[in-house]
């Protein structure tokens, strides 16, 4: 049953709350993957100016009015875990986005997070949310402030608990990093969801008790994050895979590899078969991928997903 | 010098109280401003214990449980000229898990450095294990041109919270001294569970090996693993499940038994594996030439 927002979520910058856009379950952007037609699923840019690059992986995806209609609300998810080099989503391109967003004339942009002030602080990502003039909400961790969402034919997570404050907008935008991650050595657009999900399901049942691996199925965080994003989609994905860590990851600190590239696009098992590519893998390498594919959430063969690549 | 010095007496008070039966925590170990000139603790210690280590490292977690975690310990530096250094403690398990996540982390890619049993300087980061800690020093540079005082300020604070450390050097696992020393070379990583066995090569969904410890070595094009188990009826009975697995998967094809005990297979990535048992250990070679390469790097396991 859904919760109301708990009165402690605080809102800097003072965001206004307004309607939710809730479909069968799923949070959907206005205008889905149909409005980016004709857009390769995967667009790649590379170069070193990461806002440049930022805007013509968007252009090529389809152009951010594709994604953001006048007057929407919209909610941005970069990762903002750690302060580490290489393992969080870089400012600049969350700066890139919400100035998108603004031309395209969103009604609000806003940042939502259950992260704490230090992680906003330390990456600088805060920084460009109040320079942007966009809204930072941070979301107590507690599960009063999350709600639930049925997964139907899920294979681990039956239900997922998302955010109370992702149903204010009209569609949000996936903005993570994509890095090394211990045990399952990639995270990409499919993860980063877990970022929306209430900590409580994320420790207790994607991970198992006191943070341990189940011996007897390895497997297992894999299947929840297929299953969460089958609770959640993004209107798009924008991904960053400049300057990287290639081991030890999520946290770092580890080796930085720099692709020098942001991937764009709405396929989220596309855009993480490429970006695995970037980390020495194969998209059939990694489970998560190659069992998001198996049930039809995108396309692992990149070949038939189109990639268009070019250099700013 | 006097900074030295007077982390070296702490230290010494240190293990004057560690040899009495008391424990320390790891923030102890956090050095004071006096002890490392020019640059100021900034902010307060963060800490971390058992379970709560989630809060601080997310879906990181899991590995160093594996190892066998017990607290962590992080704090902030700043030099006068602007530049971040982040110190974190871990007080693992025993100096085994210290030094088990130490060779995980490590890449071998590094220059050696001094502090602690075994450390590593690698591009922006210092990391060494002592005793049961393994300490992470991570500089925030703001360009090329000040790399140089970012690196001797890893090597200062690193060295203060060594000389701050009380316990003694620790040694690497038992289990490792029967392996031939080159085996031993920094990028080999001794692993203590299936979490970090995937994160190396990923070879079945479940933990079909269920090795009590063991070492992964980088060999051409591939690796050499060392499984360890309880006794030899143990090894046996594990081989006879990994070729089970691999003959019940898509993953494997070609898998054939050999009267000498040895299991040969191809995997769908271009890969051939050959493993056998000795004595109570399993040894496994993969890589796209582990047919050619495995009888002499088998014959070497004790």
């Amino acid at each position: 049953m859904a919760k109301k927002i708990g009165r402690r979520e605080f809102i800097k910058s003072g965001a206004v709350l307004g309607a939710s856009v809730m479909v069968g379950g799923k949070v959907f952007g206005m205008r889905p993957a149909a409005a980016a037609q004709g857009a390769a699923a995967v667009s790649v840019v590379s170069g070193t100016d990461a806002a440049a690059m930022t805007a013509k992986a968007v252009e090529m995806a389809g152009g951010i009015g594709a994604f953001v209609p006048k007057g929407a609300k919209v909610a941005l998810l970069p990762n903002a875990q750690s302060k580490h080099p290489g393992t969080f989503t870089k400012p600049e391109i969350l700066r890139t986005v919400i100035r998108l967003c603004r031309q395209a004339e969103a009604r609000e942009i806003a940042c939502l997070s259950w992260l704490g002030p230090q992680n906003w602080e330390g990456t600088g990502l805060g920084k460009v949310v109040q320079d942007e003039g966009a809204v930072l909400r941070l979301i107590p961790r507690e599960d009063e402030n999350f709600k639930p969402v049925s997964i139907a034919g899920a294979a681990a997570l039956s239900e997922a608990r998302l955010m109370n404050a992702l149903f204010d907008y009209d569609l949000w935008i996936n903005l993570p990093i994509t890095k090394d991650h211990a045990g399952n050595r990639f995270t990409g657009t499919m993860k980063n969801l877990m970022g929306l999900n209430a900590p409580s399901v994320n420790r207790g049942q994607f991970h198992k008790p006191n943070w341990t691996t189940d011996p007897a199925e390895i497997a297992h965080l894999e299947k929840c994050i297929v299953d969460l994003n089958f609770a959640a989609k993004p209107a798009l994905n924008v991904v960053d895979a400049t300057e990287i860590i290639r081991t030890n990851g999520p946290m770092g600190p580890g080796e930085i590899i720099r692709p020098g590239r942001i991937v764009a696009g709405t396929d989220r098992v596309a855009i993480d078969a490429y970006c695995a590519t970037l980390l020495g893998l194969k998209g059939e390498d990694v489970v998560s991928i190659r069992l998001a594919a198996e049930r039809k959430l995108g396309e692992i063969d990149l070949g038939k997903a189109g990639v268009r690549e070019t250099t700013v | 010098m006097r900074a030295r010095l007077a982390g070296i007496l702490l230290g010494t008070i240190l293990a004057a109280a560690g040899a009495a039966g008391e424990t320390h925590d790891p923030a102890d170990f956090i050095p004071a401003a006096s002890d490392v000139p020019g640059w100021t603790p900034k902010g307060e210690t963060q800490r971390f214990d058992s379970d709560e280590l989630f809060v601080y490292i997310d879906g990181g977690a899991e590995i160093f449980n594996e190892y066998g975690f017990r607290r962590v310990r992080a704090r902030d530096f700043e030099s006068t000229g602007g530049l971040g250094i982040t110190i974190e403690i871990y007080e693992m398990t025993d100096a085994s898990a210290a030094f088990g996540i130490y060779s995980f982390q490590t890449s071998g890619k590094g220059r050696p450095a001094d502090p602690g049993t075994e450390g590593e300087i690698e591009d922006y980061y210092l990391r060494f294990w002592k005793g049961p800690y393994l300490v992470i020093v991570t500089g925030f540079a703001a360009g090329e041109e000040t790399r140089p005082e970012l690196l001797d300020g890893l090597l200062l604070i690193a060295r203060a919270v060594d000389a701050r450390i009380a316990e003694s050097q620790g040694r690497r696992p038992a289990f490792l001294d029967a392996l031939p020393a080159d085996w031993l070379a920094p990028g080999f990583k001794y692993l203590r569970g299936a979490l970090g066995l995937n994160n190396i090569f990923s070879f079945f969904p479940g933990d079909v090996f269920k090795f009590r410890e063991a070492a992964a070595v980088p060999v051409e094009g591939g690796w050499l693993f060392i499984f360890g188990y309880g006794d030899e009826t143990e090894a046996l009975d594990r081989l006879a499940e990994v070729r089970l697995a691999m003959t019940a998967g898509r993953t494997y094809r070609d898998v054939r038994s050999f009267p000498d005990g040895r299991i040969e297979a191809a995997d769908s990535r271009g890969n051939r594996l050959v493993a056998r048992t000795v004595g109570r250990k399993i040894g496994l070679v993969i890589g796209p030439r582990a047919e050619e390469t495995a009888g002499s790097l088998l014959a070497r396991i004790r």
